[in-house]
C-alpha cells in the first residue's frame, strides 16, 4: 500500500516536470514547422492558388433578401399570384338557384334549353329535308292543335310526338294558377 | 351639296365588328379559315342556334350579320348580294332561306339579327372560351329570362303611371283648348245674326 | 364637370352646416330619443327573456335552389336566420318573407308557429307585397334622415305618414317645422337625399317590436302628435302597438318593412309642400321623394321624369284632417 502511494507521487512530480519543461523549452514539432519555412516552394503562397478558377461559380454571391424570397414564392398579388385565388364574379341563378360566373349563362338552365334545342332541331331538320325553305317553322307539341289557321298561314309546322315542357310555355307571366277552361262550375240545386 | 348619306350607301350593322382576324389556325391557311368561316354561317343559317368556341363564333356573327343586312337592303334581284349569299352559304336550299323566311323575319328589326351568349363550361375549363351563337326570332326556348317586360317590378308601375298621368294631362288640356274655341265661337255667329 | 362639382360642394356644405347645428344642440330631443332606446331595448330583452323553454317548429322553405324543412326555435328564430341556413346570397337578396303563402312577415321577426316560408326580393314576378314594404321603409326613412338633419331650433316634430302607395309616385312623411313659411332650396333637399344615402350605405338592421299601449305612451311622451295618434292606433289592434327601429330612431307603423337600409338605391328627396299653418308659430309640412331598390338601373331622363313626378303633392291623406281608419286601411 504504502509503495502504491509513492509511486503516484513519483508519476504526479514526472508530470509536473513534464509540464514546466513545456514551457521553457519549445516542442519539438514546431521546430519542424520551423525548419521547413526556408523551403522555396512555398514562397509565392496565395488565396488563388487554392482556389483555382471556377470554385465559387454555382454558390450564390449575395444573400436573397426576405422580400424577394417571398415574392418568388407566392409571386405579387398585382402581376401574377401563385396560391389559390378566391372567385368574386359568382352569382347565383335567379331562375334556378345554381351559381353560375357573371356574364355567362347558368349552366343548369342552359343545359336544360340545349338538350330541347337539340331535340327540336333534329326534328326541324328531318321535316325539312333538303327541299327549298321557303317558310317559317312553327314547332307544335303534343295537343297543340288549337291555333288558328291564320295564324299558321305561311309557315311550316314541326310536331314533337310529347307534351310541352312545363318551363318552356308560350307565355312566361302567365299565372300558372288559373282555373282550367274545360272544368264547369255547377251551382248547387234542390237543397231544400 | 350632292353629298350622298353615307348611311344609306352601306349596310348600318347594329353590332360593333372588331376588324382584326382572329386566331382561327388552319392547315389550309386563309382559304381554310375562310372555309371555317363560312360553315359557321350556313350551320347559323341552318340551324338558328349553334354552340361553338368564342373566336368563331364572334367573327362569323359580323359576315351572318352583313349577309342578312345586304340582302334586306338589295332582295333577290341584285346580282352582287346573290353572289355573296352563294359564296357564305354552303347549302344552296338556305338561299332560299335567307331571301323567303329570314329577310321577311327581320325588315322592321332595328335591333342586331344574330345574338350571342358566353357558354358555361366545366371548371376550370380549356383555355378557349365558349359561346352561343343564335338568330333572334328562332323557335327555341329562351337562354336569358327577360324581367324587364314584368310590369309588376317598382321602376316600371312608376314609369307607367307617370305615364298615365302625363295621357290624362294632355287630354285635359286638350279639352280645355275644345272648351275655350267653342266658347269663342259662338260669338261672332251672335254678332252676324244680329248685323243680318 | 364644373358645375357637378359646384354642386356637390353646394350640397356637402348644406350638409355640414347642418350637422354642426346639431352637434351644438344637443338639448331635449336627443335625451328623448336616448330614454326611447333605452325602454325599447328593456322591453326586447324581456320578450326575449319571456320566451323561456326552447320550442321547435318545422318551417317548410319554398323555393331556390330547392324546397327544404328547416327545424327551427319558436319565437325567436326568424326568416333571416333560415335564409343563413340557405346560403349568403339569401341573406343579401331577400328583403322579405312570406309566411303561410300570404302572409308578410319581416326578416327579422321572429316566427311564432310551423309554417311554409317563402324569401322574396324585387325581382320576383309578383312584387306588389315587396314593393309596398320598401316604399314604407322609404317613408320611415325619410322620418330618420330628417331627424338627423334638422337641428333642435328648427324645432322639427314628425307626424305621420300614410300608408304606401307606389302609383302616386312619390313617397311621404309629414313633419311638423317652427318656421311658417319655410321654402326648401334646392341644396337643403339634396342635403336631405345624401342622409337617406347614407343610412343606406351604414346597412341598419330594420328592428320590429310590438309593444303595449301604456308602454308606447311612454316612449312617446315627448312627442305631442304621436301621443295623440297611439290610442286610435292601439285601438285598432287589442290595443298593442308596432314599433320599428332604425338606428336610433324608432316609430310607430303597421310594418311590415325590408330587412335592412341596405335595400335603399337611387334616391331622391325632392319636395315640401306646405300642408297647413299650426299654431301660431308652426306649420305642417309634407316630404316627398322618388325611389328605387338597389340593382335597380334606370337611366336619368326616365328617372327626371319620375323627380318630376314625384314633385307634386302627394293626394294621400293629410295630417290635419281627421284621422279616418277607413282610409288608412285602405290604403296601407
Amino acid at each position: 500500500m504504502p509503495r502504491i502511494l509513492l509511486l503516484s507521487i513519483k508519476t504526479i512530480i514526472g508530470n509536473l516536470e513534464n509540464l514546466f519543461a513545456m514551457v521553457k523549452g519549445s516542442p519539438p514539432a514546431l521546430a519542424m514547422i520551423m525548419s521547413d519555412r526556408n523551403n522555396p516552394t512555398t514562397q509565392t503562397f496565395s488565396l488563388k492558388d487554392v482556389i483555382g478558377d471556377g470554385f465559387l461559380w454555382a454558390v450564390p454571391k449575395h444573400r436573397r433578401s426576405v422580400e424577394k424570397r417571398l415574392n418568388r414564392k407566392f409571386g405579387f398579388p398585382e402581376y401574377v399570384w401563385k396560391p389559390l385565388k378566391e372567385k368574386r364574379n359568382l352569382r347565383s341563378c335567379l331562375k334556378c338557384g345554381h351559381e353560375h360566373e357573371l356574364g355567362v349563362l347558368c349552366s343548369f338552365c342552359y343545359d336544360i334549353v340545349r338538350k330541347e334545342t337539340h331535340q327540336m332541331q333534329e326534328k326541324i331538320q328531318e321535316s325539312l329535308g333538303v327541299a327549298p325553305i321557303d317558310q317559317e317553322v312553327v314547332v307544335l307539341y303534343d295537343g297543340e292543335n288549337d291555333l288558328s289557321p291564320e295564324a299558321l298561314k305561311g309557315s311550316r309546322v314541326v310536331e314533337i310526338q310529347k307534351p310541352r315542357p312545363m318551363w318552356f310555355t308560350k307565355n312566361l307571366l302567365q299565372k300558372s294558377t288559373q282555373q282550367s277552361a274545360d272544368t264547369k262550375e255547377v251551382k248547387p240545386s234542390d237543397l231544400g | 351639296m350632292n353629298q350622298a348619306d353615307v348611311s344609306k350607301l352601306m349596310s348600318q350593322l347594329r353590332i360593333a365588328v372588331r376588324s382584326n382576324k382572329r386566331n382561327l389556325k388552319n392547315p389550309d391557311g386563309p382559304e381554310g379559315r375562310l372555309l371555317k368561316l363560312r360553315k359557321t354561317v350556313t350551320a347559323l343559317v341552318k340551324h338558328e342556334r349553334i354552340e361553338l368556341f368564342y373566336n368563331r363564333a364572334d367573327e362569323a356573327r359580323g359576315y351572318a350579320e352583313l349577309l342578312i343586312s345586304n340582302a334586306i337592303r338589295h332582295g333577290d334581284r341584285h346580282k352582287a348580294t346573290m353572289e355573296l349569299a352563294d359564296y357564305w352559304l354552303l347549302e344552296k336550299q338556305l338561299v332560299h332561306k335567307l331571301f323567303k323566311v329570314l329577310v321577311p323575319r327581320y325588315e322592321n328589326y332595328n335591333v342586331s339579327y344574330t345574338r350571342m351568349f358566353k357558354a358555361p363550361r366545366d371548371y376550370p375549363g380549356i383555355y378557349y372560351r365558349k359561346s352561343v351563337l343564335e338568330l333572334r326570332g328562332n323557335p327555341y326556348p329562351v337562354l336569358t329570362q327577360d324581367n324587364s317586360q314584368n310590369r309588376n317590378l317598382l321602376h316600371n308601375v312608376l314609369l307607367d303611371e307617370a305615364r298615365k298621368e302625363f295621357r290624362r294631362e294632355k287630354l285635359a288640356s286638350l279639352a280645355n283648348k275644345l272648351a275655350a274655341e267653342t266658347e269663342e265661337t259662338p260669338k261672332p255667329t251672335v254678332e252676324k245674326a244680329t248685323e243680318v | 364637370m364644373a358645375t357637378a362639382t359646384k354642386l356637390y360642394k353646394q350640397s356637402w356644405h348644406a350638409l355640414r352646416q347642418l350637422q354642426q347645428y346639431r352637434t351644438i344642440a344637443s338639448g331635449n330631443a336627443s335625451a328623448s330619443i336616448k330614454s326611447r332606446n333605452e325602454l325599447f331595448n328593456q322591453e326586447q330583452k324581456r320578450q326575449r327573456d319571456a320566451v323561456g323553454r326552447v320550442e321547435k317548429i318545422e318551417v317548410r322553405y319554398l323555393g331556390l335552389p330547392e324546397d327544404v324543412t328547416l327545424v327551427m326555435n319558436n319565437h325567436i328564430s326568424t326568416p333571416y336566420n333560415c335564409a343563413q341556413h340557405l346560403s349568403e346570397g339569401h341573406c343579401k337578396r331577400s328583403a322579405l318573407a312570406l309566411v303561410d303563402g300570404s302572409v308578410p312577415w319581416d326578416m327579422h321577426r321572429p316566427l311564432q308557429e310551423s309554417c311554409t316560408l317563402q324569401l322574396l326580393n324585387f325581382n320576383v314576378s309578383e312584387p306588389h307585397v315587396v314593393n309596398k314594404a320598401f316604399w314604407r321603409t322609404c317613408s320611415f326613412m325619410l322620418g330618420a334622415a330628417l331627424q338627423r338633419a334638422f337641428k333642435d331650433e328648427a324645432r322639427l316634430q314628425l307626424h305621420s305618414f300614410p300608408g304606401p302607395n307606389i302609383k302616386s309616385g312619390s313617397f311621404v312623411h309629414d313633419i311638423v317645422l317652427g318656421a311658417q313659411n319655410w321654402e326648401p332650396t334646392k341644396a337643403e333637399m339634396r342635403a336631405i337625399s345624401a342622409e337617406m344615402v347614407k343610412l343606406a350605405a351604414q346597412d341598419l338592421r330594420i328592428e320590429r317590436l310590438e309593444v303595449d299601449k301604456e308602454l308606447a305612451k311612454e316612449m312617446f311622451k315627448d312627442s305631442r302628435y304621436k301621443s295623440e295618434q297611439l290610442p286610435s292606433i292601439a285601438q285598432q289592434n287589442q290595443s298593442r302597438v308596432t314599433l320599428y327601429r332604425l338606428g336610433d330612431h324608432i316609430d310607430i307603423s303597421r310594418g311590415p318593412m325590408v330587412a335592412s337600409t341596405r335595400f335603399l338605391g337611387k334616391c331622391t328627396i325632392l319636395a315640401a309642400h306646405k300642408v297647413a299653418n299650426e299654431g301660431s308659430t308652426d306649420a305642417f309640412y309634407r316630404l316627398q321623394g322618388v325611389a328605387l331598390p338597389t340593382g335597380f338601373s334606370l337611366n336619368h331622363i326616365a328617372y327626371g321624369l319620375l323627380e318630376k313626378r314625384a314633385q307634386k303633392l302627394n293626394s294621400a291623406r293629410l295630417p290635419n284632417e281627421p284621422f279616418e281608419e277607413q282610409q288608412q286601411m285602405q290604403l296601407s
